[in-house]
């Protein structure tokens, strides 16, 4: 109960600093995605099984506070744990050094796909839900994409080891993906 | 199976799309962020302002001698504003726009904004527990509009900027009298449409509120004629309306009570 409890502060706050400090301090408006990393993070460590939890709270929290039609994140995050976990069953890294790099590619990956689900459904369900916004392929590719694609693996960098020393800390997790350093 | 589960419920929830459900649950998570929203989103701001003051070291000569220059210029463009005050007052009696002093503003920090980078929205401190209603006019300190209170939760709202791309208001040309639209552009501007062709929009004219219908008092400032152009159909025209302001960096903003 801790536990879930612990998880839920985290993805909160996680949420409040994408929605209300990113913004903020990233004018150029194109923040990092701060709970795709924590989905992707969890995924690509425990399993789907156990994010998928985690990705729908985080895409609930996402989607209520980008004021957007509930499910288009939780649909896209859960997509991304998935993805994530499956990756990484496919590929067993150990090393210390390629698990970074690794995790870094999937983050890029992510970040990616990501941004262009989110742009393709976000240009038909943009604000207040209605339809009929067009869509063209301009704006599903963006050219904040690239940047989103360096803020993530800069907030990722960052972010990887006090991410790794809270997990040992609050002993939040149980048993590792297979592969990966125990 | 977990999988295909939550991706089907996400799917119908999406295409149902019940706001009325998720409204109460949005409502708990805002007011349950909001101490933390203020303290971030000013953190954030503080931050921002440290390494743009860090920028601007740099260019401060060359600001300086600009700010000398346009220092002249403001005092020769005041000499001239005190016969155009005089001509706006009248302007304003003729078509019966309130006066910017009259207001009942509810002065309000901003605590988020769109992530998107499309200036759709922002997020200010001020709620129903400050008699805050969807509907408000939202401005900034001189009279300028940015935008109307769409949702209200208990100690914040939601508040749609003029950019938005669901934005409408009803505006004048104060100098010509002609009557449109501005609407938000997906948050890249503004622009004034269905001016009837018979009308003149000039290429700097004013542009405000007309204050006809969506509870928008008249007068309020919203922004300035660039490029004027024919709708695709040759029935209207339409130009670019230039906001005063950068809805990016808004910081502080007035809610207009009735």
């Amino acid at each position: 109960m801790a536990q879930k409890a612990v998880i839920f502060i985290f993805i909160f706050l996680a949420a409040v600093i994408q929605f209300s400090f990113f913004p903020s301090l990233f004018p150029l408006g194109t923040c990092p995605d701060l709970l795709l990393l924590l989905v992707i993070f969890w995924a690509l460590r425990e399993g789907f099984e156990k994010t998928a939890a985690r990705a729908v709270l985080a895409g609930l929290l996402a989607d209520l506070f980008r004021f957007q039609p509930v499910g288009v994140d939780i649909f896209l995050f859960s997509l991304a744990a998935f993805g994530a976990s499956s990756l990484a069953k496919r590929f067993l890294v150990s090393h210390r050094t390629w698990e970074f790099f690794f995790t870094s590619g999937v983050v890029v990956a992510g970040t990616i796909v990501y941004a262009i689900s989110f742009n393709f459904i976000g240009g038909i369900f943009y604000s207040k839900g209605g339809y009929g916004q067009v869509t063209t392929l301009w704006h599903i590719l963006d050219w904040s994409i690239a940047l989103r694609i360096i803020l993530n693996l800069a907030i990722f960098a960052l972010a990887f080891r006090p991410l790794e020393k809270i997990e040992k800390a609050f002993e939040l997790y149980g048993q590792r993906m297979p592969g990966f350093r125990k | 199976m977990k999988l295909t589960l939550t991706l089907a419920v996400c799917i119908l929830l999406v295409f149902l799309n019940p706001r009325g459900v998720f409204s109460p649950v949005r409502g708990f998570f805002l007011t349950l962020a909001y101490p933390f929203q203020k303290i971030f989103y000013l953190t954030g701001n503080k931050i921002s302002g440290t390494f743009s003051f860090l920028e601007s070291i740099s260019n401060l000569k060359n600001e300086n001698k600009g700010l000398i220059g346009e220092n002249d210029r403001l005092a020769a463009e005041i000499a001239s504003l005190q016969g155009q005050k005089r001509e706006n007052e009248i302007l304003r009696e003729q078509l019966k726009l309130a006066p910017r002093d009259k207001f009942n503003l509810e002065s309000s920090l901003v605590i988020g904004q769109d992530p998107g980078g499309l200036g759709g929205w922002i997020m200010i401190d001020k709620g129903s527990a400050q008699g805050i209603a969807p509907g408000m006019a939202v401005i900034v300190s001189d009279g300028i509009l940015v935008g109307k209170v769409e949702d209200v939760y208990w100690e914040s709202s939601k508040v749609n900027l003029l950019t938005d791309s669901s934005a409408s208001v009803s505006a004048i040309d104060l100098e010509t009298g002609a009557k449109g639209i501005v609407r938000g552009e997906y948050g890249l501007g503004l622009s004034i449409d269905m001016v009837a062709q018979t009308d003149t929009l000039n290429e700097g004219d004013t542009v405000v509120a007309s204050g006809l219908g969506s509870g928008i008092p008249g007068g309020l400032y919203i922004g300035k004629i660039q490029r004027i152009s024919a709708t695709e159909d040759k029935l209207f025209q339409k130009a670019q309306v230039v906001p005063k302001v950068k809805y990016s960096k808004l910081e502080v903003v007035f809610v207009i009570k009735p």
